[in-house]
This record gives structure tokens, sequence and C-alpha cells, in this order.
């Protein structure tokens, strides 16, 4: 009997604590960790109006975005600042061979498959999901990135005017479909 | 056994046969602490659990990007690079998917000549292989690692010491299928003055054929068979559908032949065999008879051909006083008869390693004129070109210490062969024994010297399967380990100046394939190749010289001989060594994916089985899954029963390829029970220069015990559900049961395109599993291992069913491809108390893994059974770093407690709409699944149904479609076509009699 109410009162507790606790936001939202390098896209986009796709060119392609390789900051940095500390390091990776570890801000669950290019395709800025990078100095995720932030958009179907040719596969209700996203 | 069967009810086993289960387990064993029960505790800890994850920030990740952007590799992005299959020597077309400088996925390649777009089940378990943790890493001498130079130093010294000693040195290789790896390894043989031996272990275009057409034509050739102009296709104990030289081609052609059936007459297919082939099941007709028998009837059919033929009068005077045929004699009479009719459309083929068999085949496919329709012999098959007594010298030569050098190319002679222990001595005596081979085989043990080999996914190489098919594999990836290529190792060996094994295949290229290229010329014409894997254009193939025809007297001769052969005894047991579609020769046998595929047969996984025909069952007084020892000469196996309906009674079918010593290391999942016992190479028995498989006189005894017998397949019944059907003809009309008008609950629902479905020919599916595999490998499903398999806990999304119809001595064999039908009004559906099963707008019925909480009561509800539970978090077991790398990117890795099913492959669909609507198309529905992709027969086409034109709307009109269990109104989005079984004869061209 005493075992029962043991029991019992176990359970119950555990079920008070994990209502009290889910209130709380499951997403990185702010999250902006400090970066091996102090790389600022307020300097490069904002100042230097260097289009996003020109170093994350992977955007347009495919899933990812990328972060571009050591090489292509190199490509300007051979003359632009050689001397610079934080220039220094990228050449110093170059030099020994060892690739930059960045801090990955913007994580999705590993169930989630999002595709950059079919956004880009479909026009939308940058900035929709990243909010303003190019007056940040460090990057900080900028959006929630919770499912149902996702599909405020995907509910609405592609937006009006979008160089996309409005086939069928468009249709709003496609794009809530959970394949769309989850594989 | 003794059920009565009528000619129509497909079955399912036999009744003994019924649920032989794997040890049995107790989840609420004693072991359960007295204050919580297992599955209260397990409550609790799921609550705190969620309630706490809930909170919890994502770990720090890192994004490593390259240094320098690599040319062509994009993240994320797939690459598509041709290349040439290497699993086996029949040399696919092979289309890599490669991620992030990884191969993740092989498919056929559509442009090869042969292939044809197919690659079969070994093909694609090869991408395992690539990613095994437990191949050669480093070379190493005497056991212990050392650097490439000092192995090369040492085997030179050894060489020279051989060389003055004046020993003979050999290579001894599986068919050498590479002319420039031919030339590779000849040069270095000039240069040492030794001699090649090619040798293909397992059943398959035996040692006799060859020598059957140098008797004949005066070339050991084996000859290109094409069935898909063959209207009557006569195989004699034969497999070449499933383990032949090249079952993706042959499947091709052949499938071919039973497509165009509408258009240019049913053909027509018969099995003469001793033990139940996949190429027997797919037969329109099948006799049964041993291999004596089968020679008998063999020489018999020429007699009858060679009497009613133009010149055939010396064969038929040297076949006089064959034996009686017996029961087949009003057979063997009605089969001639239909071979002359079609004269010149016919196809005989033989798999005995047998002489007078083979002659008699040969003789009869010239006889009737079909040599140079569907037997070619100006360009024939160079995918097995060794001769058995080339073998039998050398295994004396070794044990008469004549040999002082031995190097053992890819093949595994010590497990792979009758007499393993004699050779592992002497290759242990040898003053340089040299191992070529990625896996650290009993060979490999044995020899002082072990060459660790590139896998073929990294090396360079071409190949010639046939004259004029001339192909090219380039790395798919950076080798993984210290390892090298094969035959760059003999370029090193043979003191070349090129050792780089590339520079070597390109010189050669310059000097043979494009001998009138310009510098220039030559480099755009390599990249040409290279990117598209073969040549383009016509090769050059030397003009066919016309074959010497061989003098009549040996030919006359040998057939006597063969025609005074003791007549054969119909009750003595035989023994018959097969080979599995999965395994093939064994070389393989290590990859968890081929070992978990059930055989299309038998339905077993990972164990061997034994094949008892159930007459024979009950005289040994055996049941399914009892131990049994099978002796031959002075070997045995002993491995568990399969009773098997269609199984010649005086036959015993033994699978080769398991039992290898280095079994023990199967990448991560354990390993069942298995010993040398049940290597049944060991068999085999050398004699008169030729190596038998078959026909070795056999007896057997319950050896007492159990063998685990994991089946796929559990029921013996349909229950009366019509759940296959098979027709007479290719107009007839299938009967299946249809759902009443008006009984639609759910009321209709829009329908916008595309609205995936999927057609399924049963009449060109051969069960060949290639899909299988290839959807195990696309969407990264778990292999469980032998004990779970036992518990019918197979992760496979998509499986083979096997279906019997009529009397269980010779049963007609159906297959049926099954997997989820993404029914419109799916019963898993309705059940889902957490909606992690919905409907998508194009008709699928998606599974998502996060919703789902793992009641399986959608499993429950599934009338096809094509759910799968995650019992355990299978992906775990691969622990290896290297193994992981199997793993498709594109596909979510499904962790315990979790449904997972087919998904129609949406990660492709959803890749085709995201390009379609990037490039502006308007049409995405070209895509192609995995299962369809793979398949050799192309016996599955994929599409949106409301297209009205297309592949897939002809499938689904024909009369012979029908849809499963379409009576209970679930409207599956798969769509049957039954199979045709042919009784009446051949309907295509008639040739004319002479």
């Amino acid at each position: 009997m005493l075992e029962r109410l043991v029991h019992r009162s176990l359970l119950a507790a555990a079920c008070v604590a994990a209502v009290g606790l889910t209130a709380c936001e499951p997403t990185n939202q702010g999250y902006a960790p400090e970066q091996p390098i102090k790389y600022s896209h307020a300097v490069h986009a904002g100042g230097l109006k260097i289009p996003c796709q020109y170093c994350h060119y992977a955007a347009e392609r495919g899933r990812y975005a990328g972060i571009p390789p050591a090489g292509l900051c190199l490509n300007c940095h051979r003359q632009v600042l050689p001397d610079h500390p934080e220039i220094q390091k990228v050449k110093a990776a170059m030099e020994q061979g060892k690739p930059i570890e960045w801090v990955r801000i913007h994580q999705l669950p590993d169930h989630v498959y999002f595709n950059h290019s079919i956004h880009v395709a479909a026009e939308f800025d940058c900035q929709t999901c990243h909010g303003p990078v190019e007056s940040t100095a460090r990057v900080s995720q900028f959006a929630p990135l919770t499912m149902g932030w996702c599909l405020d958009c995907h509910r609405k179907g592609t937006p009006e005017g979008s160089r996309l040719t409005p086939v069928a596969a468009t249709r709003a209700n496609r794009l809530t479909d959970c394949s769309v996203c989850h594989h | 056994m003794t059920r009565e069967r009528d000619t129509k009810t497909p079955w399912m086993d036999l009744d003994t046969s019924l649920a032989p289960r794997g040890p049995e387990r107790s989840d609420e064993g004693g072991a359960t602490p007295a204050f919580f029960a297992r599955r209260d505790f397990l409550k609790l800890a799921g609550i705190s659990a969620t309630a706490l994850a809930a909170c919890e920030r994502l770990p720090v990740r890192h994004a490593i990007p390259l240094l320098v952007p690599a040319e062509d590799v994009t993240p994320g992005v797939a690459v598509h690079y041709a290349g040439t299959c290497t699993a086996c020597p029949a040399a696919c077309g092979l289309v890599a998917t490669v991620r992030d400088g990884r191969p993740v996925k092989l498919e056929g390649h559509k442009g090869h000549a042969l292939s044809q777009g197919g690659l079969c089940a070994v093909g694609q378990a090869d991408l395992r292989a690539l990613y095994d943790g437990h191949r050669l890493q480093r070379p190493s001498l005497g056991g212990k690692d050392v650097t490439w130079a000092e192995l090369d130093a040492a085997v030179k010294t050894k060489l020279d010491e051989v060389q003055a000693a004046g020993k003979k040195v050999v290579v001894l290789s599986s068919t050498l299928v590479s002319p420039s790896a031919r030339q590779a390894v000849l040069s270095f043989l000039a240069a040492y003055n030794g001699t090649l031996i090619e040798h293909d272990p397992g059943p398959g275009a035996p040692s006799a054929l060859r020598e059957a057409y140098q008797i004949l034509s005066g070339r050991a050739l084996a000859p290109w068979f094409d069935a898909s102009k063959a209207d009557l296709l006569v195989s004699l104990g034969d497999d070449p559908l499933g383990t032949g030289p090249d079952p993706v081609a042959f499947t091709a052609s052949w499938a071919a032949r039973r497509r165009a059936a509408e258009s240019q007459g049913a053909p027509r297919h018969v099995q003469i065999e001793g033990s139940l082939s996949l190429t027997g099941a797919n037969a329109d007709e099948r006799w049964l008879a041993t291999s004596a028998e089968r020679r008998l009837i063999a020489l018999s059919l020429l007699s009858q051909v060679a009497h009613r033929s133009q010149g055939g009068q010396a064969v038929a005077d040297a076949l006089k006083g064959l034996a009686p045929l017996g029961e087949f004699a009003s057979r063997v009479e009605a089969l001639a008869g239909e071979l002359l009719k079609h004269r010149g459309h016919g196809l005989v083929v033989s798999g005995a390693n047998d002489l007078g068999e083979q002659l008699a085949v040969a003789l009869l496919n010239r006889l009737l004129g079909n040599e140079g329709k569907t037997v070619d012999l100006t360009r024939p098959s160079l995918l097995r070109r060794g001769l058995d007594r080339e073998l039998a010298g050398l295994l004396t030569s070794l044990a008469s210490g004549d040999v002082g050098a031995l190097f053992v190319l890819g093949l595994d002679p010590v497990e792979q062969g009758p007499d393993g222990e004699a050779l592992k001595a002497a290759l242990g005596k040898l003053p340089l024994a040299v191992a070529i081979t990625d896996r650290p085989t009993a060979t490999a043990a044995a020899c002082r010297v072990v060459a660790a080999a590139h896998h073929g996914l990294e090396s360079w190489g071409d190949f010639e399967p046939r004259p004029g098919v001339l192909t090219l594999s380039q790395p798919m990836t950076r080798p993984l380990f210290a390892t090298r290529s094969a035959f760059e190792s003999f370029l090193h060996w043979s003191g070349v100046p090129t050792t780089d094994y590339r520079l070597y295949l390109m010189e050669r290229w310059r000097k043979d394939v494009f001998p009138g290229a310009q510098a220039a010329d030559f480099g755009a014409l390599w990249t040409a190749a290279v990117a598209s894997g073969s040549v383009s254009g016509a090769v050059a193939v030397a003009a066919a010289s016309a074959l010497p025809s061989g003098s009549a007297g040996p030919v006359t001769e040998a057939l006597a001989t063969a025609a005074r052969a003791t007549p054969p005894s119909h009750d003595a047991l035989e023994a018959e060594l097969i080979a599995e579609v999965a395994l093939r020769d064994g070389r393989r046998a290590h990859i968890p994916w081929l070992r978990e595929l059930p055989d299309p047969l038998t339905r077993a996984s990972w164990v061997p089985c034994v094949r008892v025909a159930p007459k024979r069952a009950a005289k040994l007084g055996v049941k399914d899954g009892d131990l049994i020892t099978v002796e031959a000469g002075k070997a045995s196996v002993t491995m568990g029963v399969r009773i098997m309906p269609g199984q010649h009674e005086s036959v015993l079918a033994i699978p080769v390829g398991y039992g290898r010593t280095d079994e023990v290391k199967l990448a991560g999942v354990e390993a069942p029970p298995s010993a040398s016992a049940q290597n049944a190479y060991r068999l085999a028995k050398l004699e008169g220069g030729r190596l038998l498989l078959s026909g070795l006189p056999a007896s057997a005894r319950p050896s007492g015990g159990r063998s685990p017998l994991p089946l796929m397949q559990v029921q013996s019944e349909t229950a009366g559900r019509p759940v296959i059907h098979q027709v007479a003809s290719y107009q007839e009309k299938v009967h299946g049961e249809h759902l009443p008008e008006g009984r639609d609950l759910f009321g209709p629902k829009p329908q916008p395109s595309p609205q995936w479905h999927m057609a399924i020919d049963l009449d060109a599916c051969t069960g060949c599993s290639a899909c299988v595999v290839a959807c195990q490998a696309e969407n990264n499903i778990a292999s469980v291992g032998a004990e779970e398999m036992g518990r019918h806990r197979d992760m496979h999304w998509l499986r083979i069913d096997r279906y019997y119809v009529g009397d269980a001595d010779n049963p007609d064999v159906l297959f049926e491809p099954m997997l989820c039908q993404q029914c419109g009004h799916a019963p898993c559906e309705t059940v889902c108390p957490v909606a992690a099963t919905v409907h998508s707008t194009d008709g699928l019925n998606q599974q998502v893994y996060n919703r789902c909480v793992g009641t399986r009561y959608c499993a429950n509800n599934c009338p096809y059974k094509t759910r799968r539970f995650n019992w355990f978090n299978n992906e775990k077991k691969l622990t290896d770093p290297v193994e992981r790398l199997v793993l498709n990117p594109d596909v979510v890795v499904r962790s315990r407690g979790v449904m997972e099913k087919c998904t129609f492959c949406v990660q492709r669909l959803q890749a085709s709409r995201i390009a379609a609507q990037k490039e502006g198309r308007q049409e995405w529905a070209s895509v192609e699944t995995a299962c369809q992709e793979s398949c050799p027969a192309r016996a599955i086409s994929f599409g949106d149904q409301n297209q009205a034109e297309g592949a897939l709307a002809a499938q689904r009109k024909k009369p012979r479609a029908f849809q499963v269990l379409a009576e209970l109104g679930v409207e599956p989005r798969v769509t049957y076509l039954a199979r045709v079984r042919n009784r009446q004869g051949a309907t295509g061209h008639h040739g004319e009699e002479a």
C-alpha cells in the first residue's frame, strides 16, 4: 500500500514538473556565440555592400547556404588588410591546412530538411529569416526556427509575384505536407 | 504436407514450416525490481525526460568549411559520377551519388550496353563494403604492418630468389575483365616467366562450357546469350537470372522479351533442374531432374533435333545407344518439337560442369540455327575465362613444390576450394605467397605478404565484359585507408617506369583504344570517356574472325563417350552446391545488407540451410531448422534444413559462401553462430581436371540439434484472400475481388497532380531482390541481425513475398514485391492517436517519426504488414565512424520506439519538386524511386496517376492489372500486373522445320 502511495505521488510530481517546464520555448533564438574570428557582417554586407551570396554561394544551389572556405576570404584579403590580426588567423589556417571551426548558430534538428535554394529561388530576402545581418557585427539567431514559425509562411504558399512558375506544387496546402520538410 | 492443394489458390509454405521461431524472450522476466514495475518506471522516466529536454539549448556544434573551395563539391549537393561496378566480374554500369566527397548510393548506369540501368543486390551492397570497418587498412608482412616501399622491396627480393631457384611464378585471380589490368598482370608475369590462372568459384558459367566450345570451335570461349531474342528458352540446371556470371544483363534481356510479349507473342521458358533456382521459379514450365537425368535429357534432345536437322547425321549416329529416357520420353519429344519449331528463335543453356552436356547444348544451339541470333560467338562473354584443369594443374604443382611464388588476387581459395587445409599448408611453405585483397580472408592469413587493396570505388579501372563494350571506372572517393590499387602493386613489382595505375591506364587507352588520336584529341576523348563511364560510339571490334570449326572426330567422340556414361540411378542422393542470390560465391558474405536479405525462395536470412524436398525430409525424419549433416566423399557440412517445395527428392541443395573464417568480423551486427562446418565449398570435388559442384554422391543424416532459422514469411496459407494472381495469357483479365460500388465512407478527396502511383509487373519481376537492397541503402534501413530477424523484427521497407501455386512437389512460384501501398483510405491513419501518420496532398501516406510514440496501432491495422517498428536504436550499432559514412544524408535515421515504412522515396520526390520549381518546369513526375531505379527487369513504373499517357498509365490499363486486397476499400496506390504462365507453347516468330 505504501509502495503504491509513493509510486503515485512520484508520478504526480513528475507530471507537475513536466507541465511547468514545457512552458519554456525550445528555441535557440538570440543565440550569438563567440566565433573564432571576429568577422563583421556589418562591415562586409552593410558597409561594402557585398551580396550575401558572394560568400554564401551554396545557398542558391542546395540545402546549405554554406560558410565560405578560408580561401575565399583570402581572395580579397591577400591584398586588403593583410596584416589585420583577424586576417592573420585566416592565413594561419591556410598555411597550417587546418580549417576554421566556426560555431554553428542556425541549427535545425536532424529530422528537418530545409532547403536554401528553393527559398532563394522564391526570392525571399535573406533577412526574412536571418534578420538584419548587414547591420550586426556578431551574428545571432534572429528567428525562432520553430515549426510553427516555418508554417506561418508555408500556409500562405508561394508569395505573390514570385519568379517561381505557379506550378501546382506551390499550392499552399502542398507546402504544409509533413514530407515537405520531414523525410 | 499432406494437404490437398487445388491448382489455383496461392499458398506460402508447407504446414511443417510454420513459425520456427528464434529464441523467445520475456519482457517481464524475473529481474523486475519489486518496487517499480518496468513499465511504470519507463512512464516516469519518459515524462521527466520530456520535461527536461524541452528547455535544453541545442548542443554547441561546429561548422567547418573547406579551406579551399573544391571544384564540383557544393556542400549538401549531390554529384553523380559514372563508373563500373566491381562487386563481381560482370562489370555492370554504375552511377555513384557522391555527397561532400563520399559515395552514398550506387545506381545502375542507364547508358550501359549490357546492364541497361539495373544493378543487382550485390552491386548495391558494394557501397557497404567500401565503408566496412574491418577492411584491411595497410600492407603487412608476416602479420606486421609495413610501408608500401618495404613491402615492394621484400616482394622483389623474394621474386629474384624464386627466379634464381628456377621455380614458377603464378598469379591466381578471378577472371580479369579489365584489359588494362590483364595487361599489367601479364607484363609482370612476362618479366618473371610466370603464368596467369583465372578461376571463379561457385556455380554458373562452368569450365565445361568453354571446353565444349574449344572442341567445337577451336577456342575456349563462353558465348554471349541474348535472351531478348529467345521466344523459347530452355535451361538445364542453369540459373542465369539469379546467380549466373551476369545476372543483371541476362535479366534485362530476359525481361525485355517478356515485356514485348504483347507485340511479339508470348515467350516460353522451360527449366529442367534438381533444385529450385530463381530462374526455375520464373519458368513457365519446370521439370525436376537429377544431374545425370539432365545430361541424358540434353543428349536426347540433341539426338532428336539432329535427326531432323540438316548436317546432323554424324551427331545422331554418335548418340546411338542412349539410355532410355523413362518418364521424360514424351516431354523430351515434345520439347524437341518445340525447339525445332522455333529455329533461330530459341536458346538452350546449361549450368552443368559436364563436357557431354555442354557439348550437347552447344550443338543444339548450332543445329537449331540459334548461333548468330541468340548465341553470339563472335562477340562472346569475357566474364569467365578460367579452365578447371589449369586450377588442378596449379594445385598439383603447389603440392610438388614447383611453384615458388603465388600471388592470389581477390580470391580466397583457402575457403572457396575443396581442400583448403592443404592449400593453406602449401601457402605457408611457399617462398613467396602474396594475398592481394581488401579483407582479412583465410587466404590473407595464410600468406606472408598481404597487399591491402583499394575497394573498387577507390580505384581507376577499365572493363571489357564483351568485345565492343568498354567501360571505365574512376575513383568515387579518396582512398579511406593506406591501401593501393591491386594492379598498381603489379606495376611496382614488375619494375615498369609508370607505376601510377591511372597513367598506365591512360597510356594503354592512348595506344589501344584511341590509336589515331593526337595528344590534344586524346585528352578530350579521355575526359568524355571518364565522364560517361564508357566509350561513346562504337569501339573498334577486331573483325569477327570466322571461328575454326572443330573437327568432327573429337566432337562425335566426346558425344559418344557421354552417351555411354552410366545411366542415372534415380534413388541415390546427390548434393548440389548452389549459389544464393544474396551471397553468390560468398566474396561479399560479410556485408550485413546481403546477409539480412531474405533468400527469395527459402525466405531465410543470415543462416545457410540445406534445401530438402518434402518427401526426402519425411524419409530423413527432419523438420525445418533441424540440423542435418551432408557427407559427400570425405567432406561434410552441417546446416539447418529448409524443406522446399519444388526440390527434386534425390537432390540436396547446399548454398556456398557461408562459413567463412572472417565472418566474425561482420560489420556492426552480431554474426550468427557459424563454423567452418557451414562451408559448402568443402564438398566440391576436383575430378579429372574438373571442379564438380553438382551431382555429388552424398549421404545425409540428422545430426541432432536445431539451427536458428530466421524466416521472413511464417504463414503457410493465404486464407482464401486474393493477394496474388497468375494468368495463362497476356490478354487474360484478372478477376480479383473489387469493392462494391458506393461503399466509400470517406467521400471524394481532391486529387491535385501529381498523385503518386506505382505499378509493378510481376511478369517481369524475377524476385532478384535488387530493389530490397536499393531501398535499404537509400533509406538508411538498419540491419538487425539474425536473432532479431528470428523474432520477425526485420526492418525492410520493401520485401518480396513468395507464393506457391499448385502441387507441393513442383509448384509454380510467384513473387510479389510488397511495400507500403500508400492507401488512399489508409487504415493506419485512422488509428494513430497522435496523428503521426497522415495523408499528403500528393496521395502519400506520410510517417512523421518525431510525432510517433510507438503505439504500433498502425502496424496492427495495416492489411499489408508493411510497417516496421524500431525495437532498438539499431543505428547505434553502427559505431565505427567509417561505417556511418554509408548513411544517406537526405534521410533521417530513426530511433527506438518509432514506426517506419516505405515513403515512395519522398526525399527524391521533394528534390524533384524543388528542381522543377527552380527550373520553372510544370512537370515533376519524372522522378524514379530507388527500387525502380535498381530493377534489372524494369518491372516497376512510377509516376502521376492523373496522367492519361505514359508508362504508368499504360501498365495500369492492361487486363492483367490488379490491386492487392482492393476489396477492403483502402484504395491502394500500387497496381500489380499478374504473372503469365505460358503452358501453350511460345507464340513468337515460328522458324521453319528443316
